[in-house]
């Protein structure tokens, strides 16, 4: 799995260039993305994403769970309708940091 | 009028690595039977992720090594799609699934199934095989091919 990420400002940027995140690969993306978002305010771009299952999700709470304990940002864009279905119907809207896009979520970084 | 139902089956190693494959597998089943309706791309995407979820529960929970298989199968007829997941057995209980915590890092998985699917169900055959059946009406005016 290819996470490519840059700097803006203090802000990390990680663009996930995967279609999909399940069981196969849901342990592969919360170690990197573990490693990428420590102790740091980051942005994910999910805007390659076409598909993601409950490992998946696992992972979001568990990186979200990190930045409260880091005391850190973490922001979700560009997630795709279907994504945010699946995110609704198992409430993680209530938690996790949702935008439309990147430059919304960079406002107040 | 009466439709003889289309049925895709599958046996398959107990390999986590399989579960896209199978999940993208059942998604192009589905949209390639039913045709003439556009919201049939949403239901084939959630056939997918339930798919994906039972499958990777099989995997996990009920195959000891890369030896044990899973079977899948997938029945479309004119008015439902029934799907089957059989392992070898590792066990679930359907029978108090809540909406989880959010910050649970687990159990979102069947959660999904029962929302997205009309009925699901799990019992062990005579073999001893445990399998996990879910159901989903077709209520829109798809047409099957």
């Amino acid at each position: 799995m290819k996470l490519n990420n840059y700097m803006e400002g203090k802000t990390k940027i990680i663009e996930v260039d995967t279609v999909r995140i399940d069981a196969s690969n849901s342990g592969e993306f919360k170690e990197k993305m573990s490693e990428l978002t420590k102790s740091q305010d980051a942005i994910i771009d999910f805007k390659h994403l076409e598909f993601i299952d409950s490992s998946g999700l696992s992972a979001l709470v568990y990186l979200h769970k990190q930045s409260i304990n880091d005391k850190t940002e973490l922001r979700l864009a560009n997630l795709s309708p279907k994504i945010l279905d699946i995110i609704r119907t198992t409430g993680l809207t209530q938690i996790l940091q949702i935008y439309p896009d990147i430059e919304s979520a960079k406002k107040d970084m | 009028m009466h439709t003889k139902p289309s049925v895709m089956e599958l046996t398959v190693p107990g390999n986590i690595k399989l579960v896209s494959a199978l999940g993208e597998m059942a998604e192009l089943f589905v949209k390639n039977i039913i045709k003439n309706d556009s919201k049939i791309q949403d239901l084939a995407f959630k056939i997918n992720l339930v798919l994906t979820e039972a499958a990777s529960n099989a995997i996990f929970y009920g195959c000891k090594s890369n030896n044990e298989q899973v079977k899948i199968k997938i029945e479309m007829n004119n008015n439902t799609i029934n799907i089957e997941v059989t392992d070898k057995g590792g066990g679930l209980e359907l029978s108090d699934i809540q909406k989880p915590d959010p910050f649970d890092e687990r159990g979102r998985g069947l959660y999904i199934i029962k929302q997205f699917m009309d009925s699901v169900d799990y019992h062990q055959n005579p073999d001893g095989e445990c399998i996990f059946t879910m159901k989903k009406y077709i209520t829109t005016n798809s047409q099957i091919i």
